[in-house]
């Protein structure tokens, strides 16, 4: 069992360090050894890899490595280019991005036992549905893909041909991987915290594709979902319709989870896009729920804050492993509020409280403690200890609420319905900010997406759905404090937290505490 | 594939470099003013061409590519390739495993 558990880790390294490898070893090439001979880069540009250029510089600290989307499918894996003698640009090719991804995933779930007695073949029809979404989001986002895509032009017919047969591929393997092995996922949600799923530079987040696949599953299954569906997509017209002028701010701070531009196409294909995926997301809780267990959802937890711990105190000096870690998880980490520890190392607030909040949830059904459990406990310790961080983090919350209502201006209709689901472009572009701040709260970024009905239906269902718990008291107190943590947090707008809030809003609700 | 602004510029003289022989075929002349241009075609050929009416003639023929743009789309389809392929393996493997 050790043995295999050590090969697995073994191969899962060795899976994530190959592309890094990719070059002619045959070749006469040589990469200087002098750090200053940059020439060489400029004159064989994707000749070396990431590999031999590491191996060959021994002030490996002094460079900073970053994705280059824009360079060659065999340029994968090699370096393309360096700038200013320090930034070292590594080819990350979309497509070749998205396939070793797709390989990576199928590859980490390999040993998972697979369902048995179920059917397994999912539907083409869905597929090409599915594919044809996410052609169109590619779509909506042209603009911001031209200097992402290599002989992939954004205006010509041909790159959407190519990638809509390429996302319909890439769906069949995923989709297929998640019917036979989805009663193992969600145990494993919070690697999601690891893996984001997101394609390097890109705005795809292809773990959305499965999610977004159980949504039209579930309007063919399920005639309430489609008569909402229906209702939904004439507002989405509203919004459309609304999307007069063009806004595009050039940095997307949600990568796989928001859109680049205001426009028509941008608007009306990302609010379908949200409604199939909460649809989805839903879904796909509803029908793993059976397989959930807070043991091994806690275990996961805990390694992957264990991880990032280890990556906040070590791995972010490691030019090398930040980098890896940026490519299977993009995210811009500049605005996103930390809760300090001790000036050590710091964590995204909205892990940690998650997971707390969690941890606590399940002393109080267990009414005891794990080996498991120790982590959440230190944890817990420490935010007592630094409290002042706590008080920071609460200060920042607070300052996000006051300027986001300063830059607030919208049009009567835009008050009411909203300007519609993932779309921060309008708000920051009118505002002369002209970037987007990477912290919107749950509560102004519904009421920036849905208005005033939106925060109105969300108040009745959190009212409904306490009602319902009120006859516990204990579980009555967790669903007030997560609600809380969800309203007060940026947990919309980050995929993986969205799916464990959605995940844990229906765990609260089922979970008898008495059992 | 590039446009026929991109590979031959725009026309910078009204003169024309071009006539016809008795059979209808074109004659190319060199325009002196223009700087040569090497055009490629999807098999990798390469063709010099001297004057703007010549360049034009080449690109809208098809010989609008560049030797990297036909390896890209060269790899482009190769790897959707690979995937049809581990697709159909997958499945295959998946039949053997469900049905045997």
């Amino acid at each position: 069992m050790k043995f295999n558990k050590t090969k697995n880790f073994v191969l899962i390294v060795l899976f994530v360090l190959t592309p890094w490898f990719n070059a002619n070893y045959f070749d006469d090439m040589k990469p200087p050894s002098k750090t200053e001979d940059y020439t060489f880069y400029e004159i064989n540009p994707c000749k070396i890899s990431l590999f031999e250029f590491i191996y060959n510089n021994r002030e490996i600290s002094n460079f900073q490595f970053v994705n280059d989307d824009y360079s060659s499918i065999l340029c994968f894996g090699r370096v393309s280019q360096i700038k200013d003698g320090k930034t070292v640009f590594v080819g990350t090719n979309f497509l070749m991005s998205s396939s070793f991804y797709v390989l990576f995933l199928v590859f980490l779930l390999r040993n998972k036992k697979p369902i048995k007695n179920l059917k397994l073949k999912p539907s083409y029809i869905k597929i090409s549905y599915l594919s044809l979404l996410f052609t169109f989001l590619i779509f909506s986002d042209r603009k911001f893909y031209v200097t992402n895509f290599y002989f992939l032009d954004p205006f010509k017919f041909r790159t959407y041909v190519l990638i809509s047969i390429f996302l319909f591929l890439i769906s069949i393997l995923l989709i297929e991987v998640y019917k036979s092995k989805k009663h193992h996922l969600i145990n494993l949600l919070p690697y999601l915290l690891l893996f984001s799923g997101i394609v390097s530079n890109s705005n795809l987040n292809i773990l959305s594709i499965p999610i977004v696949y159980l949504g039209i599953e579930s309007l063919s299954f399920n005639r309430n979902y489609y008569k909402f569906f229906k209702i939904y997509m004439l507002i989405n017209c509203l919004w459309t319709l609304n999307a007069r002028n063009t806004y595009i701010l050039s940095k997307n701070i949600y990568p796989g989870f928001s859109s680049t531009s205001y426009d028509f196409y941008s608007i009306f294909f990302y609010s379908t896009f949200f409604i199939l995926f909460i649809l989805g997301a839903y879904k796909f809780v509803l029908e793993n729920i059976n397989f959930f267990s807070y043991k091994k959802f806690m275990k996961s937890f805990s390694t992957v804050i264990s991880v990032i711990i280890f990556l906040n105190i070590f791995g972010w000096r490691v030019n090398f492993i930040s980098f890896v870690t940026n490519f299977f998880n993009t995210q811009i980490t500049n605005n996103i509020i930390y809760f300090d520890f001790f000036n050590l190392f710091k964590i995204d607030e909205r892990i940690i409280f998650l997971f707390i909040i969690i941890f606590l949830y399940k002393l109080l059904i267990s009414r005891s403690l794990e080996a498991i459990d120790y982590l959440p406990l230190v944890i817990i310790f420490s935010m007592l200890i630094n409290f002042s961080s706590f008080l920071s983090v609460a200060q920042n919350k607070f300052n996000l609420i006051k300027y986001f209502f300063e830059i607030y201006n919208p049009s009567f209709l835009e008050l009411i319905l909203g300007s519609g689901p993932l779309n921060f472009n309008q708000l920051y572009v009118e505002s002369n900010i002209q970037r987007i701040l990477n912290q919107n709260l749950f509560l102004t970024s519904i009421l920036l997406f849905f208005g005033l009905l939106g925060i109105l239906l969300f108040l009745l269902v959190m009212v409904k759905y306490l009602t319902n718990n009120f006859w516990n008291n204990g579980r009555l107190f967790f669903i007030f404090i997560l609600s809380i943590n969800f309203i007060f947090s940026d947990s919309t707008n980050y995929l993986p937290i969205f799916i464990i809030y959605i995940l844990f809003f229906i765990v609260f609700k089922k979970e008898n505490l008495n059992s | 594939m590039f446009s026929v602004k991109e590979l031959c510029g725009v026309k910078s003289t009204e003169e024309s470099f071009i006539s016809f022989d008795t059979n209808g075929n074109f004659i190319f002349e060199n325009d002196p003013s223009f700087k040569s241009v090497k055009l490629t075609d999807k098999f990798n050929r390469e063709v010099m061409v001297n004057s703007y009416e010549e360049c034009e003639h080449y690109v809208l023929g098809g010989w609008n590519r560049s030797e990297s743009m036909n390896v890209e789309y060269f790899s482009q389809y190769l790897l959707l390739v690979l995937i049809v392929v581990t697709v159909l393996k997958r499945k295959y493997l998946l039949r053997l495993k469900y049905e045997i």
